[in-house]
């Protein structure tokens, strides 16, 4: 089943009627096919989903039969069937489950002028708003390093551009992201929290085209190559162009008028290539591959700092698909996946170089069939991890220190898994998955450990789903944050020796109800307990002396709980969402706050997002996002003394202050020259924070002497004021 | 019409809510509690700084600050056979300037030392040992360039290979610091030595009440101390977090926020016993 972008339809519902007033169901796959024995004779076939309209197809079957549901084509001897396949802009999915293509969102005000995946899953319930100057996801009270980040099925490490300030993914090599933020599918593990999936071009081109947008900061061009009639290119590339634009607007500003920072430089460029070759009708090869690399050097006169940062991301991925028969497929890809960070810092004359680096080889197999009408997909995924977490050279150490923190550390990861999705009745569904993982580490650290996923959904009426899951996640590859912005020097570490593996159990009730046509709303709780956590309080490293890791790093446990709220239209003139979320997260370790239970960073207990966008004719549209959030947590310093003739501050509990609540308003203007499904151009007016609300991205206190007077110094940062932008967008 | 009203409401809905945003500097609540700098050195008298923290919502001038200083105190040092009752001083290189020390015990490698300070109802105690002093084999005045008016301090030592060492490098300048200032990069964990033979270039470590702006070199005509102390392990710690504190505390990006350690039951602060050894190093104004 495929719509008129030759896209798969998933989870369409497929119902025979025979003419004995036999009933069967079945519902369509990833991949959008369906398969059922059915007695022959005349059947009448009524085709449903979510976002298309309601078709019916009488037909009288004889032998095996292959029915194709498209827009346009039609096979064998069956009348016309039109799949009216007008997406709604966000999906909503049993089970907590949210789907989006992202170019459907262009309208969505954004700081760029193009779809940001991760800003737009910021607007979604569940999710922190990570505040300026960040390009994490906060979701369900987990930690940024516990989503699994998915580009074509490998996972990506790097998550962000400077700052957050460009979309991390270029949106127009993308075709959907689905979010799981109960990580249901056994195919996915070893994250504690979601799993987004980013997902690339899946058919080859039938012809040449190009698109892209030209902007004031970046422009990104994607053309689409076709190489004869199944085969094809889909090429993509950004770059920014002005770096002392960017300068300009990431310049901190600072109430007192003295600027800390003297100078900024950065840039980026990231590439995607998709190649996509229809062999034969039953095999399909393609190769996906992401690059992305940035720069940013900053010079800080106050501290004598000249800093040079570099970070990079680089993804491959070959795959084949074989459709054995009608019901089973057979999956497989290989992937190669390497983050890298290196930053090159000259303080006060001292040279010192940090480096970490994540590398992994991994291969996926899996199998989709049927079993008793039953869909089942299972399969194996082995990865190895090559990780060097940080490695600290400074000048005048590395004569007479040993290399202790440069040991790398490998690690193998062979996970099998299995999922059925099974119908008991017409309002009772379910989706069982089990993940057996077992992980070893050079400095000989295995576990084995078991996931279960398991969810049931009832169906009461046609316009009303019930659905509650369980699910536990094992993660062996752990981020750790050390910067209080969106500074790419975090690095990933692996459970070794010292260094546990975590674990989560994730309980999630919820309820989606379908008011109208164009109106539908869901409701979810959810509760989360995760054991082993990660906090790294040193702000950078202890900077005296290469310590080791696992000396500075704590562990700990942590909860989350809340609830999670969604009303949406989705056509109209009139489109949009609200999400809300109420939420709490608390975390224990008992080497923090004597023990005693303090909120988590992105403990944030109210998040409110409205997005709409209006069409006032063909020509103009609007858009708004409107978000508040109530203030992340930080520690800031209780009182001070002096140690050795210099004022110290001693900090209160961990976590003990909160940031004034986050308050943006962005406006986005669309004027089209015109626009179709085959070509477009399009001009994009943005202002972004249009009220210009302070929304710091962090608060230093220190305290400061000037000649006899002693002070404390509140330092509050902001990143934006209010931000005006234009671009340009097309397609032909 | 409607729609534009609720859109009206919605916005003055959000100015409401930004005028009301909470001054969160002063929803933490600032505690005073005692501090203390304490050191024994071999062949020297025990000494002790006493002061209590100053709430970060305090406001501090040249005559409130005073109130935080603590000369009132009853300060004992036993080292298990004599006790000895320190006197307080005025010290004007140090802050807070007054200074309790003794006058009979006498630092000694190897011994234990009890720190006692009654103040105020309050009683805090702490404990340490002198460890073995490892002398200074060299120093050296180096310049990276012969033409130039600025160079580092080379410095060699040999580890007490038989003993688990912890070390610290400090600096003071002759009549610039008042005080030993510890070098950056100055601690050092014997552990990670690749040669017990040791030869390093001393960075200067950040004086933060100096009058000038903090170079990281020595300039000619300095008259140098460079100091070697050897400590325990709770005062490798208690040093690696205080330079942390001064080196990542004013950094935005990668901000401290951890306090000090400490050894002190029921304050803050250190008293720790050092095994030092001293040189001196003119160098010479062209």
């Amino acid at each position: 089943m495929k719509d008129h972008n030759n896209q798969n339809i998933v989870a369409a519902d497929v119902f025979f009627l025979t003419n004995t007033n036999l009933k069967f169901h079945v519902a369509t796959d990833t991949l959008g096919r369906f398969s059922i024995v059915i007695p022959s004779g005349f059947v009448k076939i009524d085709v449903e989903h979510e976002s298309c309209k309601k078709q019916f197809l009488k037909v009288e079957i004889k032998k095996d039969t292959l029915l194709s549901f498209t827009l346009e084509k039609i096979e064998f001897e069956l009348k016309e069937v039109v799949i009216n396949n007008d997406k709604k802009p966000v999906n909503i999915g049993v089970g907590g489950k949210l789907s989006f293509s992202p170019q459907k969102l262009s309208n969505v005000p954004s700081l760029s002028g193009t779809p940001d995946i991760i800003k737009l899953l910021q607007l979604t319930p569940g999710v922190q708003n990570s505040g300026d100057a960040n390009g994490y996801l906060y979701v369900r009270g987990g930690d940024p390093g516990h989503n699994l980040m998915l580009y074509a099925d490998v996972p990506v490490y790097g998550m962000a551009h400077l700052l957050g300030v460009f979309p991390f993914y270029n949106a127009d090599h993308v075709t959907e992201v689905q979010f799981d933020r109960n990580n249901l599918n056994s195919k996915y593990g070893g994250r504690l929290s979601s799993t987004v999936y980013v997902s690339p071009y899946q058919v080859a081109p039938k012809k040449f085209s190009m698109e892209g947008s030209l902007g004031l900061l970046s422009s990104q061009l994607t053309f689409s190559l076709p190489i004869g009639k199944k085969t094809g290119f889909y090429i993509s590339g950004r770059k920014t162009y002005i770096d002392e634009i960017v300068g300009v607007f990431v310049k901190p500003d600072n109430k007192k008028g003295k600027d800390d920072v003297d100078d900024f430089k950065y840039g980026f460029f990231d590439s995607n290539l998709t190649f996509i070759t229809e062999i034969s009708k039953r095999h399909t090869f393609r190769v996906d591959a992401f690059l992305s690399g940035d720069k940013f050097k900053v010079i800080d006169s106050k501290s004598s700092l000249n800093a040079n940062l570099k970070w990079s991301n680089e993804v491959i991925s070959p795959m084949w698909k074989y459709l054995i028969n009608e019901a089973t497929t057979l999956k497989n890809s290989f992937y190669f996946t390497r983050y890298e960070n290196v930053l090159s810092m000259n303080q006060s004359d001292v040279q010192m170089n940090v480096s970490s680096h994540i590398k992994d080889i991994g291969y996926t197999s899996s199998i989709q069939y049927v079993v008793k009408n039953v869909p089942v997909e299972s399969g194996f995924e082995y990865a190895f991890h090559d990780l060097v977490p940080q490695k600290i050279e400074a000048d005048n150490l590395t004569a007479i220190v040993n290399d202790i923190n440069s040991s790398a550390v490998h690690a193998n990861n062979i996970a099998v898994f299995t999922s059925a999705k099974p119908k008991f009745s017409d309002t009772l569904s379910a989706e069982f998955g089990l993940r057996i993982n077992y992980y070893a580490s050079d400095s000989k650290v295995t576990s084995l450990d078991f996931e279960p996923r398991i969810m049931f959904n009832y169906l009461p009426k046609k316009d009303l789903s019930f659905f509650v899951s369980y699910t536990r996640q094992n993660q062996y590859i752990n981020l750790i944050t050390a910067s209080s912005v969106g500074i790419p020097t975090d690095f990933w570490i692996a459970a070794s020796d010292g260094i546990p593996s975590q674990s989560s159990n994730n309980y999630s009730v919820g309820c989606n109800k379908i008011i109208s046509k164009q109106i539908s709303t869901c409701l979810n709780g959810y509760y989360r307990s995760m054991d082993n956590l990660i906090e790294y309080p040193y702000g950078f490293t202890q900077f005296n002396e290469t310590t080791t890791l696992k000396n500075d790093i704590l562990i700990g446990d942590g909860k989350a709980y809340g609830a999670e709220w969604m009303l949406k239209k989705d056509n109209g003139k009139f489109s949009g969402w609200i999400s809300y979320t109420l939420s709490w997260s608390t975390r224990q370790f008992d080497e923090l706050n004597n023990g005693e239970t303090f909120y988590s960073k992105y403990d944030r207990r109210h998040n409110l997002a409205i997005v709409g966008t209006y069409d006032f004719n063909e020509k103009w549209n609007v858009g708004l996002s409107q978000l508040f959030s109530s203030g992340n947590r930080f520690t800031m310093p209780d009182s001070w003394y002096f140690m050795n003739n210099t004022p110290v501050r001693e900090f209160g509990s961990y976590n003990n202050a909160q940031m004034p609540n986050y308050i943006r308003t962005d406006v986005s203007v669309n004027y089209s020259f015109f626009k179709t499904s085959q070509k477009e151009s399009i001009l994009n007016f943005s202002v972004f924070n249009t009220f210009n609300i302070d929304n710091p991205i962090y608060v230093v206190q220190r305290v400061s002497v000037d000649g006899k007077k002693i002070y404390v110094d509140t330092d509050e940062k902001k990143m934006y004021s209010i931000l005006p932008s234009i671009s340009w967008r097309f397609k032909f | 019409m409607k729609k534009i009203c609720l859109l009206f409401v919605f916005f003055l809905g959000i100015c409401v809510i930004s005028c009301s945003r909470e001054d969160y500097v002063k929803n933490v609540e600032g505690e005073s509690k005692i501090v203390v700098e304490g050191w024994i050195e071999q062949g020297d008298v025990p000494q002790v700084i006493l002061s209590r923290s100053i709430p970060i919502n305090a406001v501090i001038d040249s005559t409130t600050i005073l109130n935080y200083f603590i000369r009132s105190a009853k300060v004992t040092v036993s080292d298990g056979e004599n006790v000895e009752v320190l006197s307080v001083k005025s010290d004007e290189a140090r802050i807070p300037p007054y200074v309790y020390s003794g006058s009979k015990m006498i630092g000694e490698i190897g011994k234990t030392y009890v720190l006692k300070v009654e103040y105020l109802n309050r009683v805090i105690e702490a404990t340490t040992t002198i460890p073995s002093v490892v002398p200074i084999k060299s120093v050296k005045y180096v310049k990276v360039n012969p033409a130039d008016t600025t160079g580092f301090i080379h410095l060699e030592f040999d580890d007490l290979v038989k003993e688990k060492n912890y070390y610290q490098i400090a600096t003071r300048v002759d009549s610039i610091e008042p005080v030993f200032v510890p070098a950056l990069y100055g601690n050092l964990n014997d552990e990670n030595f690749a040669s017990p033979s040791v030869s390093l270039q001393v960075s200067r470590g950040i004086y933060v009440l100096s009058k000038t702006k903090y170079k990281p070199y020595f300039t000619d005509g300095d008259l140098i101390y460079v100091k070697l102390r050897t400590m325990s392990k709770t005062g490798f710690d208690f040093w690696n977090s205080w330079q942390n504190e001064i080196v990542n505390g004013r950094s935005p990006i990668f901000p401290a926020n951890t306090s000090l350690k400490s050894n002190i039951k029921g304050g803050l602060g250190i008293w720790e016993g050092y095994g030092q050894n001293t040189v001196s190093i003119k160098t010479q104004k062209k």
